[in-house]
This record gives C-alpha cells, sequence and structure tokens, in this order.
C-alpha cells in the first residue's frame, strides 16, 4: 500500500524517469517516512495509555525493597515505557535510592530506559521487520537484568556520592486519571512524540536514502565487514559520543547494512548511540563517583559488543 | 461581561531539560489566560529529587503537586488550574 503511494508521488504526480538515481531515492525516501511515522503513531498511543498506569510512585513502590533477580527483572520491564532522557537520571537514581531501592535494580531501570522505547521499537520494525525488533528489545532486556545484576553484586553503594544520602525528598501525591483523561493524555503523547521525532526521522531517511543511493555497494565489507574482528569494538566506540535517538540513528543503521554493515554490529552501533550516551555519563556523575561511572560504562561496553558478536554469528 | 479570577496561584514548573519546561511554561500561561500567577521554573536535579520529582516533568500549584512523569494535556491543565479560581 505505502509503496504504491510512494511510486505514485515519484512517477505520476513528481514525473521522473523511471530508473534514474533521484528516483529511486525519493521512492525509498517517500516510502520510509510514511512507514515509520504510522509505526510511531500507533505505538506512542500504546504507550501513552500504559504509561497512564505506570506513575512514578507506583514504580518506586513497585521496586523499593525488591531482592536481585525478580527487582532486575521489573525494573527492565517498567523502563520500557518510562520517558527516559539523560537530564531526567539523576532525579530518577536519587528518588530509587530514597525509595529503598537496590543499586543493581536502579541500573537495570536505567539501562533499559533510553534502550528499549517506543521509538525504537517504531523504527525498528518499520525498517527491519518484526524479527529484529524482537532480537533488539530481548537483548536489550537481558543486558539491562544482566548488568543490574553484576553491578549489584559488586558492592558499590560507597560509590554513590554523600550528597544522595543527604536529600531527604517530599512525599510527591499524584492525581488519579479517569478513561476519558486516560486516552486524551495517549493521543496527546502520540502526536507529541509523532511530530517531534518526525523532523529527525526525516533528516536520518533522507540521510540514509543518500547512502542508498550514492555509496557503492559492499562499500562497508572491508571497514565493517565481518571479516574485521575489530568492527564490532570499534561500532561501539564510534556510538558512545555520537549523542542521539533512534530516530535519528536507525534510518542511517539502515542503509548502512544495505552497504553491506552486518546486522550485529548495527545493532551493536544502535544500542551504543541510545544506551550508552557520554552526557548522560557526565551528569550521573553528580550522584556517582568516578569508579562506579567507569564499571557502569564498561559492563554496558562489553555487554553491547558481546550482543553484536552474537548476531552477527546468528544473524550471519 | 467576563470575570476575572482573583484567585492568586504559585505555579511549579519541574523539568529536567530546558526544551520540557518551555513546553510546560506555554502550557500554562496559555492554560492561566488572564489569571494572576507566580511561576517558577526548577530545572536543577538536586532540588528537583528533594522536592519528591522522581521523573520529570511535574507541576505543582500552590504546593500540590497535580502531574509528574507526564506533561499535561491543555484539557487536563486548563480543568487542574481552574480548580483554583
Amino acid at each position: 500500500m505505502l509503496d504504491v503511494i510512494a511510486r505514485y508521488i515519484t512517477y505520476s504526480l513528481l514525473g521522473l524517469a523511471a530508473g534514474s538515481t533521484e528516483a529511486g531515492i525519493l521512492e525509498y525516501f517517500i516510502e520510509d517516512s510514511l512507514k515509520v511515522a504510522l509505526l510511531l503513531a500507533f505505538t506512542s498511543f500504546l504507550v501513552g495509555l500504559i504509561r497512564t498506569y505506570i506513575t512514578p510512585e507506583t514504580i518506586r513502590k513497585m521496586l523499593g525493597g525488591r531482592k536481585e533477580g525478580i527487582g532486575n527483572v521489573l525494573a527492565a520491564l517498567l523502563g520500557i515505557p518510562t520517558p527516559f532522557c539523560s537530564c531526567s537520571a539523576v532525579p530518577i537514581f536519587i528518588g530509587f535510592m530514597e525509595a529503598g531501592v537496590p543499586l543493581g535494580v536502579t541500573f537495570s531501570f536505567l539501562i533499559s530506559s533510553p534502550l528499549i522505547n517506543e521509538v525504537a521499537i517504531a523504527l525498528l520494525l518499520a525498517l527491519f521487520g518484526l524479527d529484529i525488533a524482537l532480537i533488539y528489545i530481548a537483548s536489550g532486556f537481558v543486558i539491562a537484568v544482566c548488568a543490574g545484576i553484576i553491578i549489584g553484586r559488586m558492592g558499590l553503594e560507597a560509590e554513590i556520592e554523600d550528597a544522595v544520602f543527604r536529600i531527604k525528598a517530599k512525599k510527591a501525591k499524584e492525581a488519579k486519571m479517569d478513561t476519558r483523561e486516560r486516552l486524551d493524555f495517549a493521543l496527546a503523547e502520540c502526536k507529541r512524540i509523532t511530530l517531534g521525532v518526525l523532523p529527525y526521522i526525516i533528516l536520518g531517511v533522507a540521510l540514509g536514502a543518500m547512502i542508498h543511493g550514492y555509496l557503492p555497494e559492499n562499500f562497508l565489507m572491508d571497514i565493517a565487514g565481518k571479516d574485521n574482528p575489530f568492527a564490532v569494538p570499534v561500532a561501539v566506540l564510534i556510538g558512545i559520543p555520537l549523542y542521539s535517538n533512534a530516530a535519528g540513528v536507525l534510518p542511517v543503521i539502515q542503509a548502512l547494512i544495505g552497504k553491506g554493515m552486518p546486522m550485529g554490529t548495527a545493532l551493536a552501533l544502535m544500542m551504543s548511540v541510545v544506551g550508552l550516551s557520554l552526557p548522560e555519563m557526565i551528569i550521573l556523575r553528580k550522584v556517582l563517583k568516578p569508579k562506579l561511572i567507569a564499571i557502569f560504562a564498561a559492563v554496558l561496553f562489553i555487554s553491547f559488543v558481546l550482543s553484536g558478536y552474537l548476531f552477527n554469528l546468528l544473524l550471519g | 461581561m467576563m470575570t476575572i479570577p482573583n484567585a492568586y496561584m504559585e505555579i511549579t514548573i519541574y523539568a529536567s531539560c530546558s526544551c520540557k519546561s518551555k513546553a510546560l511554561d506555554a502550557m500554562v500561561k496559555s492554560a492561566l489566560g488572564q489569571r494572576k500567577a507566580k511561576i517558577t521554573t526548577v530545572t536543577d536535579p538536586m532540588k528537583l529529587a528533594a522536592d519528591g520529582i522522581t521523573m520529570p516533568p511535574a507541576l505543582a500549584v500552590n504546593g500540590e503537586l497535580l502531574f509528574h512523569g507526564r506533561m499535561p494535556t491543555a484539557g487536563e491543565l486548563s480543568k487542574a488550574i481552574s480548580r483554583y479560581d
């Protein structure tokens, strides 16, 4: 259906010559943008609705005092529908510590929340299909749970800044919503996220379309292909300073895969861009001592590299 | 003749980044209309945590937290603010 619309706009409406590079780029761009926008609107509505039931206080109550294992699984699950930006990492961390959430469980939440979100899910579904979307979600979830357990077992509570324990937070009382308000909120979220993210997607798809149209086939085979054993760690390292969200990075990754980058390397790069950001590490310095930040970054780096190799092996 | 409510409100906007605080500020001003209010914006992460805000954005009127962890809709905000008239 969307391919018909893309072809109609490209060839009938704009009258571009069939088989030309420009026409190919435009057709690819229109089809991908429409597919992504529709899936994004749907997932952001659904997640918006779920979000009305999972309030910050509910999360604190559900995770407070939870033991290792079940606590990490629950935290990783609750992190998925919770909106997250690097700037909110500090209040989340302090709020969780105050509620008695164990350190490892807190990290499971802090890892899954940026890594798996409605924008990433919608884009992965639109650009790569259900199988790859599920693989990404499952691996992100397993990484969040395992990394949280590892950090929890290392007994790093002394590496939390003293200021965190000096804060005596007021109790926040939240208002209840009725069904009408929940639906209104989900619709508003759908509009806000879709319209807010769309410019980045269009930019990403446009960049991806350029790569798709102009970069020679198998261009990346030598530098990022399966034969280069260092491609995965290098991709993860490149992703750390690239502060972007799934919306901007995924269309580019799709085009890079088309030019010879293996799927595992591409997924590891994406995980690094969205889940291991330099600004978040800098912000977390307000509440964590350098040793804990370094361990957090190292555990994530190793996890992303291992999943990259694993997926290259399984999907290759 | 339109009546302008006299109730004075102290509104606190809690946000962790400037884009959310600006968006919420614009929504609050639109919902306020001709009402008088003192609007304070808190973005310091330590102050957010001290005020019990675990997941910004949040909004409080006269110390009462009305929204936490999400952006309110325009309708919700108008309804909530009109309670203080």
